[in-house]
């Protein structure tokens, strides 16, 4: 493949799935901004790939699962700086910045969500992930992707019977 | 409510589209540029393995001081190929004083010119290395590793290629029993460490973490590896401690100052 090659097939991609890729960011992340530098991250590192992945057709998996990898270091360099409360105990404080009139309370219920919760309901019940795609794009086993699922659909129904 | 719930819809309508995209230029040139760190990166780590007894360390050519991997004096018996280990230079491909070239194979990577690249099998008294060089008009790149055992150039070439093109390998460690690590194929655990003192951005209580140091595909490498949320990260870090212990206090020193080792 020459570099010409390369860079043709890679901009075809990003420039048809910037936007899925990045609404996913989103979903993870509940910020703009951040999204924005998660996305450049994942297509970074995409591009460092970009032979073998493009080869196997895995581009979205593999941009995924960059996206949701690099969302654990991001969260962790978070914990370092700004010391947030407890995952699970103390409720985010919505982002000012953030575009809130798009969001709706289902939104912010999935934000609310503690964080493999999160990712499993997107992944099985917005992006139509199988329960066995799941658990191998999250690293984890069928038996926790279906608990998370559970335990998340059931806050999240909760959610929107208190917003009706 | 009950299954009736359309989640796919509810979730797609719950958030809009987002600000508009940054130029698509941008992102390409990002990531030419992260190749290029990357490739630059890997020859001069494993030309960081080859610092001689003085200490004096040495990166493959062109030289990037913040992408050379810290070396750290080591008496070392061992003989240390040089950094400029191979080299183009009058028209042909050169291999520093004392090492010998047993076996050439010519642009692997199927360059035009001015590119060149070329894969060797060289040796110097009894160690044996394979080489795969490349050159361009303003940069070179080498990457370079002991002869593994029972391997062939070619073989070690797939992988070598691989590496140049920054293409994903499997994760050369995982957790077997609680925190002690098991090795992937064609991967070595030379030394290992449970649980290292490590700050708490690296890793909280009760998640499980190591850090080895590690033979991959002939290639020593340090790594440090956390499980956070059922996930197991592997991060490698080539460079030259005279311990796993001394690289553990590098490690801790990157996390204590924020930066990290990713």
């Amino acid at each position: 493949m020459t570099r010409e090659d390369r860079e043709a097939a890679y901009v075809d991609y990003v420039v048809s799935r910037q936007g899925y890729l990045r609404r996913i960011a989103y979903a993870l992340c509940g910020d703009w901004d951040r999204a924005d530098d998660l996305l450049q991250s994942a297509l970074v590192k995409l591009y460092v790939a970009w032979p073998r992945v493009h080869r196997d057709g895995r581009e979205d998996a593999y941009a995924r699962q960059i996206l949701v990898r690099t969302n654990i270091d991001a969260h962790r360099r978070a914990w370092h700086r700004e010391q947030p409360g407890l995952e699970g105990h103390d409720e985010a404080t919505p982002d000012p910045t953030s575009v809130v009139s798009e969001r709706s309370e289902l939104f912010e219920a999935l934000q609310r969500l503690p964080e493999m919760q999160r990712k499993v309901v997107l992944f099985r019940h917005w992006l139509d992930l199988s329960v066995e795609q799941t658990a191998a794009e999250l690293g984890i086993g069928t038996g926790t992707v279906k608990s998370h699922t559970s335990r998340g659909l059931a806050a999240l129904q909760a959610a929107l019977a208190g917003t009706v | 409510m009950t299954t009736e719930v359309d989640w796919q819809e509810l979730i797609d309508r719950s958030f809009g589209d987002g600000p508009g995209h940054r130029p698509v230029e941008q992102r390409l040139a990002a990531g030419r540029r992260a190749l290029r760190r990357r490739r630059i990166v890997v020859g001069a780590a494993a030309v960081a393995l080859t610092v001689a007894a003085g200490g004096v360390a040495m990166a493959a050519q062109p030289s990037d001081p913040r992408s050379v991997a810290p070396v750290i004096e080591q008496p070392d018996n061992r003989p240390h190929p040089p950094a400029n280990l191979v080299t183009w230079g009058d028209s042909e491909w050169q291999v520093a004083s004392g090492w010998t070239i047993d076996q050439r194979i010519p642009n692997p990577m199927g360059y035009e010119l001015p590119k060149r690249s070329v894969a060797l099998e060289i040796h110097n008294g009894s160690v044996h290395r394979y080489v795969l060089a490349t050159v361009d008009r303003s940069s070179s790149a080498v990457y370079s590793t002991r002869v593994p055992e029972g391997t062939i150039l070619e073989d070690w070439l797939v992988a070598a290629k691989q590496n140049f093109d920054g293409e994903p390998q499997p994760d050369p460690v995982s957790f077997g029993a609680g925190e002690t690590l098991v090795a992937a194929d064609g991967v070595t655990i030379l030394d290992q460490l449970p649980h290292p003192n490590l700050p708490a951005n690296f890793a909280s209580d009760g998640e499980r973490t190591a850090a080895a140091l590690i033979d991959d595909h002939g290639q020593e490498t340090f790594v440090l590896v956390r499980e956070f949320d059922g996930q197991v990260q592997v991060i490698p870090f080539t460079g030259h401690f005279d311990s796993l212990q001394a690289f553990i206090r590098f490690a801790g020193q990157q996390y204590d100052s924020g930066e990290g080792l990713l």
